[in-house]
């Protein structure tokens, strides 16, 4: 037991170092359609925990992440970081690594529920050899309303860690390194509350928790501030936690922005203890990552792609010019849908635009009513990922929609608007 | 074909532009020049059928040459049309007898998105229903507000007789307020109070580049 109060506490601080990074921040990430893999590079500092002796850690930090959410967080996230050690006698190299999904579905009145699961492992070599992993759910019912928002949830997980320990003992007149490997079964359950008021782009609320885990029994209270501008978040956040070792004050800020391509993301602060890994809070412990958008885009609609623009009348309906940008190396791009009885029509390539694929036009008159369309790119059906007004068909696919006014009715409120 | 019907048509395929495949062929005479014979002839049957209940036979044909561009198998096709009838045939009760073919589709589409027949019914009976007011209606939907909202939203932008486009930004204003933090209610009720003040909806929203709306573009008058 005490070889492994040890490990514990030694590897502890090297643990927090890398899962300190408060989950609620990257609901930032959650606002908007996302389909992207981020490549990350970063630094991050910890200092043992109150009682421990030992200087800061210091870590290179690199990684990569993938996640692919609706607007509402419905979606799947994988990630994997590694860590560097700047000094042996403090931390060792790490990696760790997660994959989880999500659920959301809206209810009545502004509630809305969720589901997430995850599975996360983690791996540090120095100063003791641990390694630990664990599953978690995770059902949460949300509110949002105009002034206030609540947040209820509740979680369990287990898990199983393994720590090897050397140390020196007296043995008759001898030191003798003795070396001994223990490990612990994880579990925990619980739920946490949160109550925030506030409109527009700033929200201060309170938050508390309650978990039973396999080191005991773990509270908190606490008080949250949060901004929300554009698609980022930045939070601060102070709790007081009582845990099976006594009482701890933990608190700092986080934060999340995204900017075009580039990510950042950070803390800094004394980070929470964590109920189901029983990783005690550093003294002190802060980190940034900034990411690269390497693949993938971002669908909301400020990246909204119009396929299509009505550039004038024609006698049954409207003149139509269709605009899609191909995957680049596409050598023929056609036009298909409702109003070419889906007898495809070539388009014309205008030009490439940085490697990203050429834009590809042609112009149609099309009569009034609604139809579906999309694209042949080579022969094969194609429709970007971020086409506004996409339908699902009934074989796995998408089409865009096109709607066409009658000529009548369109002259009819422009005549209205006009008097 | 003549020598000069055919110049003609190359000289459109040359420029890229094309006329309206529907002046020349109908969609169930191009079925049944694509579409294996007995494909053909069971979508026919539900075409029939479909077209005494009032939507347009038209319709199916479509959705059955649709398949064929994807490629998809002939065995699969059959079920996906009869289906899609289904769908149709839900969106004609909810809209009535009165409902014309665009709106039916863009009613069949808006139940594939997950928005509830009761919903479609809530658009109301009048003249002023259009399948601009049912894509915007699934696409709100689709954004997350509540049903509720959307439809409001949806009836006053009919009733205050908001332009197509106008009306078909709306989803992506409110999508933009979410994204900056607002409330779903209060995204829905700034787009609402724009209509209200007559700026329309989608001041933000962006256009192909070198593009204007129709209606802008006549008029003179910016939709904004």
């Amino acid at each position: 037991m005490e070889f492994s109060r040890m490990g514990r506490a030694a590897t502890r601080a090297v643990l927090a170092s890398c899962v300190c990074f408060w989950a609620p921040v990257l609901a930032g990430t959650l606002t908007a359609q996302t389909s992207e893999v981020t490549v990350e590079v970063g630094a991050s500092r910890i200092t043992p925990p109150t009682g421990v002796d030992g200087g800061a850690a210091d870590f290179f930090v690199g990684g990569v992440r993938a996640g692919r959410y609706d607007l509402f967080g419905t979606g799947v996230r994988a990630s994997a970081l590694f860590g560097r050690s700047l000094d042996a006698a403090t931390g060792g190299d790490f990696v760790s690594g997660e994959v989880g999904a999500a659920l959301w579905r809206r209810l009545a009145g502004g509630w809305s529920a969720g589901l997430d699961g995850r599975a996360f492992a983690f791996r540090v070599a120095a100063p003791f050899a641990y390694q630990a992993g664990a599953v978690e759910g995770t059902a949460v019912l949300r509110y949002r309303g105009d002034v206030l928002s609540a947040r209820l949830a509740g979680v369990a997980g287990a898990g199983r860690s393994q720590v090897t320990v050397s140390t020196m003992v007296q043995r008759m007149r001898r030191q003798v390194s003795v070396t001994g490997t223990l490990s612990d079964d994880l579990w925990r359950y619980g739920g946490t509350l949160e109550l925030m008021a506030g409109g527009g782009i700033v929200s201060a609320g309170i938050a508390g928790g309650l978990h039973e885990s396999a080191g005991g029994t773990y509270r908190s209270a606490g008080l949250r501030l949060l901004a929300t501008p554009g698609t980022g978040a930045v939070e601060a956040r102070v709790d007081r936690w009582r845990t099976p070792d006594g009482y701890e004050t933990t608190g700092g800020i986080a934060f999340y922005l995204p900017w075009g391509v580039w990510r950042a993301r950070g803390t800094a602060g004394r980070p929470e203890p964590d109920p189901l890994l029983l990783a005690e809070p550093g003294r002190e412990a802060g980190g940034v990552l900034v990411g690269l958008r390497v693949l993938g885009h971002e669908s909301g609609p400020m990246a909204r792609r119009a396929l299509h623009s009505v550039v004038g009348t024609s006698p049954e309906g409207a003149r139509v010019r269709f605009t899609v940008r191909a995957p680049s190396g596409a050598a023929s791009v056609q036009l298909l849908g409702d109003f070419t009885l889906w007898a495809p029509v070539s388009m014309k390539a205008s030009g490439s635009s940085g490697g990203v694929g050429k834009l590809w036009t042609v112009e149609v008159d099309v009569p009034a009513g609604t139809y579906h369309f999309g694209f042949l790119v080579d022969g094969e059906w194609y429709l970007p990922d971020d086409a506004p007004d996409a339908v699902p068909d009934e074989w796995g696919r998408q089409s865009a929609t096109l709607v066409v006014e009658e000529r009548g009715e369109t002259e009819r409120m422009d005549r209205e608007v006009e008097s | 074909m003549r020598p000069h019907i055919l110049m003609i048509v190359l000289g459109l395929l040359a420029t890229g532009t094309a006329g309206p495949a529907a002046a020349q062929e109908t969609s169930r005479t191009r079925a049944r020049e694509t579409l294996p014979a007995t494909v053909f002839a069971q979508v026919e049957a539900m075409a029939r059928v479909a077209e005494q209940d009032g939507i347009p036979g038209d319709i199916l044909f479509n959705k059955a040459l649709e398949g064929a561009a994807k490629h998809v198998p002939a065995d699969r096709l059959v079920p996906a049309v009869q289906a899609y009838a289904g769908r149709l045939q839900e969106a004609r009760s909810a809209f009535g007898s009165g409902a014309g073919g665009p709106l039916l589709v863009a009613g069949a589409d808006a139940l594939q998105r997950g928005v509830r027949a009761s919903l479609l019914k809530g658009l109301g009976s009048g003249g002023e229903r259009s399948p601009a007011a049912v894509l915007v209606l699934a696409d709100l939907v689709q954004a997350g507000v509540a049903d509720d909202q959307a439809l409001s939203l949806v009836r006053e932008a009919m009733r205050r007789r908001t332009r197509e486009q106008q009306m078909l930004d709306m989803p992506a204003e409110v999508r933009r307020l979410m994204r900056q933090g607002q409330s779903m209610q209060q995204a829905v009720e700034q787009v609402r109070q724009r209509l209200q003040s007559g700026r329309g909806g989608g001041v933000m929203a962006p256009v192909a580049p070198g593009s204007e709306p129709m209606t802008r573009a006549r008029s003179g008058n910016g939709g904004g």
